[in-house]
């Protein structure tokens, strides 16, 4: 970070004057506010390479001739050009821009509060709609990355997969203009980036301590686009982004010398693994392929294969490591099929479009906006894609001089006729398992099979019917694959297991503005969100999902989920001004939150008994349907003043009090205080002109959740106080209920958190460049930990109040602009954050579980590992075999040490180029789909000849390390560490089979998979061409421009075979993929 | 004011929500009132043997064995501490209890205490002394129960038999209704047979305590075979104490149904196998595949695997033995599980008769009777359930055969042993428990036998109890095991 500033810095000396023109101009620059004069400021003759910049009397000289068009420019300033008149008293005024000083800069705060930035006395930091628009991901959530310091966002390779947001460590809250979304049925998918004005994020307790419970870990404060800052009239933006993948950033490599089948043996002798040779057993631990033999037609070594022809009334003989058998399947050459591409050649060119068009206007009595975006992407799996469609309306109307009315109604469709089962989205998927078409390809296909000739995936007729299984040759009935037991064809799962979605959104609200005086004013806002979505799955006969069943006869299923939420917001504003020096403002007022959600499942039982009908109907045992609903209310009353000293002082408070339903009297009532004071030194003391502003900030809040968060599920969280039933088992037809083990106590309270803040705000240079710098440290206590009871007192456990611990970190913006000439500008904005939480206490008053101590990290990962010496090297007994630790020890930090996001802006004349890095530095991953890759025999470093020999029985393979003379070693139960040592070593001597070693060395610890999960993305290349304004006259735009993007362009890490970004352990996820696209925009 | 006026109204407006917190402080998910017969369809669900093959009872019991990477616990011996997972089910039985007599249906009641004497009498054969008296009291604040002596459960239990006989006697005399009961369909004198089987089935458990005086246990095996009018047994395979699997809900199937697992890897044990074989036992075509590529139906044909081999020999002989009968994976249904059935009361009243305890049964029936009955109705639950087609004249020829046919020298090990067969994956632990008692059958153990290559006595207390009631199972494990709580002590049942 440090090169950076003395880059910035290094920057600012640019200052050079030119001389050698005939006539030099001399003028002042003085500030429209106040006249007071204006250093740093840059002069040039526009069409010139010449340019000053003023003294701190605010004067310039330079060579210039009368007539000739000065442009004055600074940062902070409104850009100005005036003709050079020659007169000797020249004054310039410049008037500041609305964007770079502080007392200008509006921030919206908690219930949509627009205050200036300087009386913000905590930790805000916007994004601007316009960089959102250019490249949108599928997922706007996406796009922001490394945009906010302290906003994490990991981000997702499969389709339609949700990316991970965490602000300071903890997911957050969403408000859309004002107005709290549901956390639990509020997703990105809904916003469609086109719409978004600004997003401000509220990264603190304090900022959002308004919102109550739901602001306890911030919030991210989403503002529409509306009409009024258009010009007057109406203005038509057409907005398009074609984007496609342009190769990728991980591709998984398997190896291609050798088959499936097991110890060097393969063979299709009926399919179902009856013949001893292998050809069911799943693992790619078969035989060398591509070896010759001069007796077959072919020239190779011929076996039986699952693409062979096949013969009932035949069989052919093989020979295959010295031993003969017959099959019904035809001898074919046992070579490396598809050029070992079977991944990159199953995945099709993912494909992004995105289009919006509106019709913004406003007059005197009020403004509009009329938007409508489409935004379609083409999975990079066969057969999947999604939509999503918004309209958005919004207005607002000056009824009277006192009265304004405005609304917004969006709707938002998102519909994916089939989205890949790998996704998270999928119900019971995104893990390991057949339904995952990359844990079919990557883990279990063989370099034997050539995926294309997978793509006709039902079993042709006249093939070998499997044992037990059903009748081949007619479609729908059986799938045809290398695999009868354990996988599916990936084709035939990607166009035949169907999971569709489709989600409706509907966000509505109206605002009420009464201005009884220019200091008292009553703001009425109502807001409805609901969404309904529906999940389908089409499950076709001889599927095989994950629970490995051995009846496959396919399945449908439906769920339907809706949530609606209302909030309603009263706020009366009083503004004073008084003891001259000081400044009010009080507001008081209520909230009104009601939440209603509902489920339901349906689901056929036992299959289906026709294939291809996908109806309840069509369920073999009876249909199974399930459902559940939940309401909350709360009401609140909530008020905040804001007292400033001369501008100088800034004090602000804020208290709100909940009433809730979902927890019984009289724990249903919370209070939630925040305070926040704001100091800005640069006013108070004379400090070197080099630093233009300097403020500091502090702040605190209180605030406990109101829900008691027990079970992870909003069906239950909002009756968790309440003792009931369970449901359980049918019982022929006989419903039954039972008593769960968990004794609810009547006193159950909600955990809390206290928040501190403090921070800095310093622009230097006249506000050239600027750093935000914050500091937090949250106490969470008291959560709800579910305290031990003897099980024969009838009870497993009671819920109690109890634990704690600190979630602390810092943020750094930094900002500038190392080079402003005339034509050139060059902005550079950099993000950097780190966050931790750190055990303080345990209920109970323990000093350590699960290896954690009160006072470390939280996130420590601890897993078996093999025994090392001091130095590292693992211990092998005298088998050969490495010995694992007798507990489970520390493997390292999940979380990243600290993680930046930088931005590089540059503009010349019309072209302007914004390139942008991310990255988490630090932290550590299990890399389990290596470990499976090691296990199965596909990973190419099993690829070697101590792989033959293996096959040929012998042991040659030496393990790296140590062996144990004398001596031993003694592990802490609690943390793993190793309590004594009094090893001797020697160097391993004994030679093992490789094929035990390389799965048991792999596969049975997770220490030699651990990987720095460290790396950098160049996230975002952007090139825009803006046409001259000029050229725009003399066409029917207002504007118009183009641009060439590329995201997620580069990766850099040392994780093998996965992007460590949005994934870790087993999860077996498509390829990241760099998007290259074009966007066109024009105003008319 | 007005403009206070307005305010006030708002939020008063606002406010008005929260009259309706009663409405919100309902779940309409889950019911916060129930009915006993609710109840009691989850007690008989959680109470009648389950699955055998996740709870390993079967594997304990040596009729099965399962191999992987490492070996069950259950094949190996190694388990150490057993589960309080009984405390669970009791804590149903009370809130039922509670719910008949404020319904005041008495049937229930009865139940209860049936059910209190299963799960009660469960856990104190598996640990020893167990919480009893005190147990079930953490709503009224006593959340670390004593320990109650093995003795004082027993009395407890046999009580409550006798007390359930009482009440569901009057429940049937008044034809009272039992909704919810999937196990006998709501008669109360079947209940009544199933508890006075199951409290002879306590009785001979305490074989070793006939001099107890508290017990009286032969005292109390008379009286009940004495008296038919009041202690009625079953009388046939339709009194069965069991649960039917039936295809209404998938949860309902046999729970081996459709397991990749056990149709791939749960293999015969060998000892069990040729316990059969030795009879030409016909049951073992029920219960077992032939060896791959052999026919099935002939003896011959059929192996098991020994479980005291170590995983990797296990493996090595699979491909040359018996799985289990593909039935168990491939029906949704199969045979019944049963919490006692009427062959084993037979057994038990054969081994009272043969212990002296009585001079015969009910009708004047002798041992050899009762043992040839309890082996015949054996025979015939397979041809019911199983559609095992064994025919009078093939249970004849079974039953004259010279190591079949009753001899009083070898009474207890024939009736042991002959009840060891007909529990084969029934009856949760109860084989286990009686090869305990008596040493029959042998049990293989070998190399891959953990536990120094014995077969456990008991399972120590949970880890949990030592940190939430420490006091009182430290004392119960000083009283009863000088202070060592494993599983190779011997509790008092067994002195």
């Amino acid at each position: 970070m440090r090169h950076i500033l003395l880059t910035v810095i290094a920057f600012f000396c640019i200052g050079s004057v030119m001389y050698g023109q005939k006539r030099i101009a001399t003028g002042q620059v003085k500030s429209s506010k106040d006249s007071s004069a204006l250093q740093d400021i840059i002069v040039f003759v526009k069409g010139r390479q010449q340019n000053t910049v003023t003294n701190p009397s605010g004067e310039f000289a330079l060579p210039c001739n009368i007539g000739d068009s000065l442009v004055i420019s600074g940062m902070g300033y409104e850009r100005t050009t005036v003709a050079y008149d020659g007169s000797e008293n020249f004054v310039i005024f410049l008037s500041q821009t609305a964007t770079n000083t502080l007392q200008e800069v509006i921030v919206t705060t908690a219930l949509g509060i627009k205050k200036s930035k300087e009386q913000v006395s905590y930790a805000t930091q916007e994004v601007k709609g316009s960089v959102l628009q250019k490249a949108p991901e599928s997922n706007v959530a996406s796009n922001l990355v490394g945009k906010v310091a302290g906003l994490s966002i990991a981000t997702k390779s499969s389709m339609f997969e949700s990316p991970t947001v965490l602000l300071r460590g903890a997911s957050t809250l969403v408000v859309l203009d004002g107005v709290p979304t549901d956390k639990n049925s509020f997703n990105f998918w809904s916003l469609d980036p086109n719409n978004i004005e600004s997003i401000t994020v509220l990264k603190g307790t304090a900022a959002a301590a308004l919102y109550g419970a739901d602001g306890k870990n911030g919030a991210i404060m989403v503002t529409t686009k509306t009409g009024k800052n258009g010009s007057n009239g109406t203005e038509v933006t057409f907005n398009s982004t074609n984007q496609f993948s342009g190769g990728f950033l991980r591709l998984p490599k398997t190896q291609t010398q050798y088959g499936m089948g097991w110890n060097g043996y393969y063979a299709f002798i009926d399919g179902a693994g009856g013949g001893g040779w292998y050809d069911d057993y799943g693992y790619v631990w078969g035989p060398k392929l591509n070896q010759k033999d001069a007796s077959t037609a072919s020239g190779y070594v011929e076996v039986p294969q699952y693409n062979s022809p096949y013969d009932p009334n035949t069989y052919y003989s093989f020979t295959e490591s010295g031993y003969t058998d017959q099959s019904h399947y035809k001898p074919i050459p046992l070579i490396t099929r598809g050029g070992g591409n079977n991944l990159k050649n199953f995945l099709r060119r993912e494909f992004i479009t995105t289009d919006n068009v509106s019709f913004a206007g406003k007059s005197d009595k009020g403004d509009f906006n009329l938007s409508l975006s489409n935004m379609y992407q083409k999975g990079q799996v066969p057969n999947t894609s999604m939509t999503s469609t918004t309209l958005l309306l919004s207005g607002s109307l000056q009824v009277s001089d006192k009265f304004k009315v405005s609304g917004i109604l969006s709707y938002n469709r998102q519909n994916s006729p089939n989205y890949p089962a790998n996704s998270t989205q999928a119900s019971g998927s995104g893990g390991s398992g057949p339904a995952n078409y990359f844990y079919n390809i990557l883990l279990w296909m063989g370099p034997d099979v050539d995926i294309r000739d997978l793509r006709d995936y039902w079993k042709p007729s006249g093939a070998n019917p499997r044992p037990g299984g059903y009748a081949y040759g007619t479609k729908n009935m059986q799938q045809y694959n290398y695999n009868y037991t354990w996988y599916d064809n990936p084709y035939f799962a990607a166009y035949e297991n169907i999971n569709a979605y489709v989600n409706n959104v509907i966000n509505a609200q109206l605002n009420l503005n009464y201005k009884f005086s220019n200091d008292l004013n009553l703001m009425v806002r109502s807001g409805l969100s609901t969404n309904s979505d529906q999940y389908t799955n089409k499950e076709p006969w001889s599927y095989i999902d994950n629970s490995f069943q051995l009846q496959r006869q396919g399945g449908f299923s439906l769920q339907q989920d809706n949530n609606t939420q209302i909030v309603t917001d009263v706020l009366l504003t009083y503004k004073k001004r008084f003891l001259n020096d000081f400044h009010a403002t009080v507001s008081m007022g209520g909230s009104s939150r009601y939440n209603q959600i509902g489920y339901t499942y349906e689901s056929t039982v036992g299959g289906l008994n026709l294939p291809n009908y996908y109806n309840l109907a069509a369920s073999v045992q009876t249909a199974t349907a399930s459902n559940a609903s939940a309401e909350k209310q709360s009401s609140s009353v909530m008020g905040y003043a804001d007292i400033d000293y001369k501008s100088e002082i800034y004090l602000g408070i804020t208290g709100r009090n909940d009433w809730v339903s979902n927890l019984p009297k009289p724990y249903n009532s919370f209070f939630y205080p925040s305070a926040n004071l704001g100091i800005v030194l640069s006013k108070l003391l004379h400090l070197p002109t080099a630093i233009s502003y300097f403020k500091l900030r502090g702040s605190w809040a209180q605030v406990s959740d109101n829900n008691l968060n027990l079970y992870g599920s909003n069906y239950r969280d909002w009756y968790a106080s309440l003792a009931t039933y369970s449901n359980g088992i049918r019982w022929n037809n006989n419903a039954s209920l039972y008593l769960p083990g968990t004794y609810i106590s009547p006193s159950l309270k909600p955990n809390t958190t206290i928040s501190q803040e403090y921070g800095a705000e310093m622009n230097f240079l006249k506000n050239r460049a600027g750093l935000d710098f914050t500091y937090f440290n949250y106490l969470l206590k008291n959560f709800l930990v579910a305290a031990p009871l003897s099980t024969a007192s009838g009870y497993d456990n009671t819920y109690v109040n109890g634990g704690s611990y600190n979630r602390k970190g810092l943020e750094i913006v930094l900002r500038g602009t190392p080079v402003l000439t005339q034509n050139f500008k060059w902005d550079i904005i950099a993000n950097w954050d780190k966050v931790h939480a750190y055990r303080k206490s345990y209920y109970g008053g323990a000093s350590i579980q699960d290896g954690i101590k009160v006072g470390d990290r939280m996130d420590q990962y601890f897993n078996t590992a093999w025994q090392t010496s001091p130095d590292g090297q693992v211990v092998y007994n005298s088998n050969g075999s490495p010995i694992q630790t007798p507990y489970s020890v520390r493997l390292g930090n999940t979380d990243p040490d600290w993680s930046f996001g930088l931005t590089n802006n540059f503009s010349y004349k019309n072209f302007s180029l914004s390139v942008s890095l991310d990255g988490r530095i630090g932290g550590i991953l299990f890399n389990g789909v290596e470990a499976q890759m090691y296990d199965g025999g596909n990973h190419p470093a099993t690829a070697n000849s101590y792989r033959d020999d293996a096959y040929a029985g012998k042991k040659t393979y030496l393990p790296k390390g140590l062996n144990v003379t004398s001596g031993s070693v003694t592990y802490d139960p609690l943390d793993g560490h190793i309590t004594s040592d009094t090893r001797v070593f020697t160097a391993n001597t004994v030679n093992v089979n490789y094929i035990d070693w390389v799965r048991n060395y792999y596969r049975a610890v997770q220490s030699t998979e651990i990987y720095s999960r460290t790396f950098v993305k160049l996230r975002e290349i952007l090139f825009t061409y803006s046409l001259d304004p000029k050229l725009v006259k003399k066409t029917p735009f207002k504007a118009a421009s183009v641009s060439l993007t590329g995201r997620n362009l580069l990766l850099w890490t040392k994780v093998p075979f996965m992007d460590p970004d949005g994934y870790s352990n087993f999860a077996i996820a498509e390829p990241t993929y760099r998007n290259i696209g074009i966007n066109i925009n024009v105003k008319f | 004011m007005k403009r206070f006026y307005i305010l006030t109204m708002v939020v008063i407006t606002a406010l008005a929500a929260c009259k309706k917190y009663d409405y919100y402080q309902n779940n309409p998910n889950n019911p916060s009132q129930a009915l006993p017969s609710l109840l009691l369809t989850d007690i008989c669900t959680e109470v009648f043997p389950y699955n055998f093959h996740t709870d390993g009872s079967a594997y304990a019991s040596r009729y099965l064995t399962t191999y992987g990477n490492t070996l069950n616990t259950y094949v190996s011996y190694g388990w150490i501490q057993g589960s309080y997972g009984g405390y669970d089910i009791l804590r149903q039985v009370k809130q039922m209890d509670t719910l008949a007599v404020a319904a005041g249906n008495e049937a229930y009641v009865g139940l209860a205490h049936f059910f209190r004497a299963v799960i009660f009498s469960q856990l104190t054969e598996m640990f020893g002394d167990i919480p009893y008296s005190q147990a079930l009291q953490a709503t009224s604040g006593n959340s670390t129960p004593v320990y109650d002596k093995q003795e004082d459960v027993y009395l407890g239990v046999l009580n409550e038999l006798e007390q359930a006989n009482t009440i569901m006697a009057n429940a049937a005399g008044k034809n009272l209704r039992i909704t919810g009961d999937v196990i006998y369909g709501g008669n109360a004198s079947q209940w009544q047979k199933a508890i006075n089987a199951f409290r002879l089935r306590l009785l001979i458990h305490l074989s070793k305590k006939t001099n107890d005086t508290k017990l009286n246990v032969v005292q109390q095996f008379q009286t009940i075979m004495a008296d038919a009018a009041t202690y009625p047994l079953m009388t046939s395979n339709d009194d069965n104490a069991q649960i039917v699997f039936n295809t209404t809900a998938t949860s309902n199937y046999y729970p081996t149904y459709n397991s990749l697992s056990v149709v791939s890897t749960v293999s015969m044990e060998k000892g069990f196998v040729d316990t059969l074989k030795a009879k030409n036992d016909p049951r073992l075509f029920s219960f077992a595949e032939p060896i791959p590529g052999k026919t099935a139906g002939i003896i011959a044909s059929y192996a098991g695997v020994d479980a005291g081999l170590t995983s990797t020999d296990q493996q090595n002989s699979a491909s040359v033995t018996s799985l289990i009968n593909k039935r168990y994976s491939n029906s949704m249904v199969n045979e019944p599980m049963m919490l006692i059935g009427y062959p084993e009361q037979e057994f038990l009243i054969a081994e009272a008769i043969a212990r002296g305890w009585i001079t015969g049964g009910r009708n004047s029936a002798t041992a050899a009777d009762c043992y040839n009955e309890a082996i015949t109705s054996s025979m015939q639950f397979y041809n019911t359930y199983a559609k095992a087609g064994i025919s009078n004249s093939d249970i004849s020829t079974y039953l004259a055969q010279s190591n079949v046919a009753y001899n009083n020298a070898t009474a207890i090990q024939q009736i042991i042993t002959q009840k060891y067969i007909a529990l084969f994956v029934q009856s949760d632990f109860e084989p286990f428990v009686e090869q305990r008692r008596t040493g029959f059958p042998t049990f293989d153990v070998g190399a891959g036998t953990l536990n120094n290559g014995i077969v456990p006595k008991r399972w120590a207390y949970p880890t949990k109890e030592y940190e939430q009631n420490g006091t009182n199972v430290k004392a119960a494990v000083q009283s009863q095991y000088g202070g060592t709580d494993d599983v190779n002590q011997a509790m008092w049942l067994l002195k």
